[in-house]
């Protein structure tokens, strides 16, 4: 979670300086949201072009999108919160991989996850920050 | 789950907790229905049998009839879990149709989704 939100902000940044050397004379405000409706619309593309497939598998797949309906209610079912949306809990891994940017492994080695909770000094210590 | 999510969550900061279980009681607190119930209400059939959750692993199946004696006692996170993925996806189906479900309604139901590309016709980069 730490990584992607890392990752997010900086491609909010990245895509703000693309606006600014398109139209260098567009404001902070304007910038910012344009920014942020692009890293929305690259997120989506994300969630339901790549991950929800390759969740789902071949047999189950998604209605195809009509537009905005108001008679759906897109509130979070209880379902979803308390059990099926937790399925990611036995994805994760016992050990928090930590590389370089060029990619071989940190000086620190990778870390176990039950020394990695609330340690966020570890990373920022021994890894600059990169971690997957 | 990985032993460090079942015995040592968080166990740098406070007494290590169990997430598995923490998972199930929160099932209970939150008053969800119970796996089959859950299974028939997004359109599948409910099991009869313990093998029926999942077939390629009959020692799973053998644990949960022992654990929970009857099929339509199971908790929901615990019969989620267990069920034999779908064809080349990483969850079962009845995991499988609550996240669809879900998913659907949060892009169906928000006025500024901004995906599919019909909303940037030639793509998010091309927009600028």
């Amino acid at each position: 979670m730490l990584t992607l939100h890392t990752l997010f902000h900086v491609a909010h940044n990245d895509i703000c300086d693309e606006i600014l050397s398109a139209s260098p004379a567009m404001g902070d405000e304007e910038v910012f949201n344009k920014a942020r409706t692009l890293l929305i619309a690259r997120w989506q593309a994300i969630v339901y072009g790549e991950f929800l497939p390759f969740l789902l598998g071949l047999t189950l797949t998604q209605a195809e999108y009509t537009g905005y309906d108001s008679s759906v209610v897109p509130q979070v079912r209880n379902e979803f919160a308390a059990a099926a949306g937790r399925y990611g809990h036995s994805q994760v891994n016992s050990v928090q991989r930590c590389i370089t940017e060029d990619g071989s492994v940190c000086e620190v080695g990778h870390i176990s996850l039950r020394d990695a909770s609330f340690g966020l000094f570890i990373y920022l210590t021994y890894c600059g920050g990169v971690v997957g | 789950m990985v032993p460090a999510m079942r015995n040592f969550l968080f166990g740098t900061n406070t007494i290590p907790l169990d997430l598995t279980s923490i998972n199930i009681q929160r099932g209970r607190d939150h008053g969800i229905a119970d796996y089959n119930t859950v299974r028939e209400s997004v359109g599948l059939e409910k099991v009869t049998d313990f093998i029926e959750i999942c077939p390629s692993k009959p020692e799973l199946a053998a644990d949960l009839e022992e654990l929970y004696g009857n099929v339509n006692k199971i908790d929901l996170f615990v019969g989620g879990l267990a069920e034999d993925h779908l064809e080349g996806g990483n969850v079962g189906p009845t995991f499988g149709n609550i996240i669809k479900q879900q998913f659907e309604a949060l892009r169906t139901g928000d006025r500024y989704h901004a995906y599919p590309p019909h909303a940037f016709p030639r793509g998010p980069q091309r927009h600028l």
